[in-house]
């Protein structure tokens, strides 16, 4: 396999506190990779380091063998990584169609159309339609967000990434505010855009999501990498030992 | 995807009813307070008396296309009175001394400039805009006695009278600029990519961020319009009664905000349509020309208004779910 995205010598200071250091691993082309850490091991300000939110105070992101200087949004969007924040960043009085194509319109092609951009309502809902049905997500394009479950708006939030068509996906603890019964309709989501080649970035507290869905973990603690593992090589319990910043020494 | 559940259905038809429902509830409240006066009054149902409505409601409509793009946007311009009146005078003297075309833009741009520095200080500083366009409400309306010297500027121009205070066959002018300024601001808002990117800056200024809206810009470009709309309103004001009056536009801004809250746009931002605003200035003027036939001067309509727009905002008052707060 080849690397999407490599880190080397990542490191992140915010005036006084160091948030990240050092930190060096790669994300693998289709694989589902779970970042896991406690509150304020600096998995935030790692996927906003690869989104482009934030930049690095030091070291280098590739992205595809080439290094990259990611200084805003567009700059992942165009390499392809497209990023489904936590704090469920939808419009709620929008219908699905609109929040899929949300900053992106499809426009008219006549002329007019083109020369006052007017937007191609029954493009974006014929487009979002096929998206929503390719994800097996059961969701009228014309319905307002609002009236929808947590899972369906986590749903609608990931679907509006996949829009552009990206090769990586990042996720933010995608189930933190989901029942049971959602977090595995969003689980399976992720399974399927995985079988669709889409590599994918997990953020999780939940451990057992990590395990179901992840092929890969990457830890962090304090700020720092503790090991990257395969997750049909350690347990539960040895993850949680790493996350509280014990490498994993012993027991190789 | 052929097969459609209820809960698909009921949640498209209430979506349908939250925003036609509300236009035809309002449509009926019209009608029903028309005949309401007709009865008491025979003055009431008269063509000379619609025109009136309509001439009365244009300028709070022309003010208000602006208004509705801003509270959309899920800010606020109080200025617009103001604004008003700064644009208005120089406009009229400028008229005088440099003929029509050279007064028209030297009034459209005042507004253009007081309305882009509403939204930049508002941006810019994170200020909210009530509280900044209450400051240039005072620099405006300031502004238009030093620039007046206090004295109202009386308009002497034929071509400028015809365009903006005359009429086109029985209908005055001012209600032909109001109706097609509406069409316009309907539109963009309706149909195209800026309309859609107010709205979203509205409803959710953080999903808009994160898709890439320069939620900034939009804010700009709203209170800059609505900088506009004050000037065209100023121009107009100005056409129907030949002078131009440093207080003009006194208090409008109330009438223009409870207009559009009554039309069906969220003070909270994000909901909202022109169509709605047009319908809410014409009850507010259907309740004052009313009142008046039947004789209750502008303290009662001023209490009734302030009546009619705590109902419009309390029927709305539900929570997300449509249970009464």
């Amino acid at each position: 396999m080849s690397d999407v995205i490599r880190l080397e010598n990542i490191s992140k200071q915010f005036g006084q506190i160091q948030a990240l250091e050092d930190v060096s691993f790669a994300i693998e082309e289709n694989e589902v990779l779970a970042l896991v850490g406690d509150n304020g091991a600096g998995k935030s300000t790692l996927i906003k380091i690869i989104s482009g939110v934030l930049q690095q105070t030091s070291g280098t992101v590739y992205v595809r063998g080439e290094p990259v200087e990611l200084s805003d949004y567009n700059d992942a969007e165009e390499r392809g990584i497209e990023t489904v924040y936590q704090d469920l960043a939808i419009a709620p009085h929008r219908t699905v169609a609109e929040n899929i194509f949300l900053g992106n319109e499809l426009l008219s092609s006549g002329p007019l159309g083109k020369f006052f951009n007017f937007v191609d309502d029954d493009r974006m809902e014929s487009e979002a339609r096929e998206l929503l049905a390719r994800l097996e997500l059961d969701l009228d394009p014309r319905s307002e967000v609002r009236n929808f479950s947590g899972g369906e708006q986590q749903s609608v939030a990931i679907a509006r990434a996949l829009q552009s068509d990206p090769n990586i996906v990042i996720l933010d603890e995608p189930t933190s505010a989901l029942s049971l019964d959602a977090t595995q309709r969003v689980l399976d989501l992720i399974k399927r855009l995985n079988d669709q080649d889409v590599t994918i970035v997990l953020i999780s507290h939940n451990l057992e999501a990590v395990f179901d869905v992840a092929d890969r973990a990457a830890i962090l603690s304090s700020g720092r990498l503790v090991g990257v593992e395969d997750l049909t090589d350690v347990t539960e319990d040895e993850l949680v030992g790493m996350m509280m910043g014990r490498a994993r020494t012993a027991a190789d | 995807m052929s097969t459609k559940s209820t809960s698909d259905v009921q949640r498209l038809v209430s979506d349908a009813l939250d925003e036609a429902g509300e236009l035809v509830l309002l449509t009926l409240a019209i009608v029903l307070l028309g005949a309401f006066f007709s009865v008491l009054s025979p003055v009431f149902f008269s063509v000379g008396n619609f025109v009136n409505i309509v001439r009365q409601t244009a300028l709070v409509i022309v003010l208000g296309l602006g208004m509705t793009y801003v509270i959309i946007s899920a800010e606020i311009d109080v200025s617009i009175g103001g604004v008003m009146a700064l644009s208005a005078v120089p406009a009229a003297i400028a008229i005088n001394a440099y003929g029509p075309l050279v007064g028209v833009l030297v009034g459209l741009a005042v507004g253009v400039v007081f309305g882009f520095f509403n939204g930049l200080i508002t941006v810019r500083f994170g200020i909210p805009s009530f509280i900044v366009t209450i400051g240039t409400l005072g620099i405006a309306r300031g502004g238009a006695f030093i620039v007046s010297q206090q004295e109202p500027v009386i308009v002497r121009n034929d071509v400028f009278s015809a365009v903006f205070g005359g009429t086109v066959g029985p209908v005055p002018t001012i209600i032909v600029w109001a109706l097609g300024l509406s069409v316009l601001a309907g539109i963009a808002l309706w149909k195209t990519r800026f309309g859609r990117h107010v709205y979203a800056t509205g409803d959710s200024e953080q999903a808009a961020r994160y898709s890439g809206i320069d939620t900034d810009r939009v804010k700009i470009l709203t209170l800059t319009l609505s900088g506009l709309a004050a000037a065209m309103a100023g121009l107009l004001f100005v056409g129907r009664l030949g002078v131009a009056r440093p207080g003009m536009g006194s208090g409008i801004e109330l009438a223009v905000i409870a207009a559009v809250i009554i039309g069906g746009t969220s003070l909270f931002g994000g909901r909202g349509t022109i169509v709605g605003t047009i319908l809410g200035a014409l009850l507010i003027s259907v309740i004052d020309n009313g009142l008046t036939l039947l004789g209750y001067g502008s303290s009662w309509q001023q209490l009734i208004r302030g009546i009619v727009i705590i109902v419009a905002v309390a029927l709305r008052a539900r929570d997300e779910d449509g249970e009464w707060l």
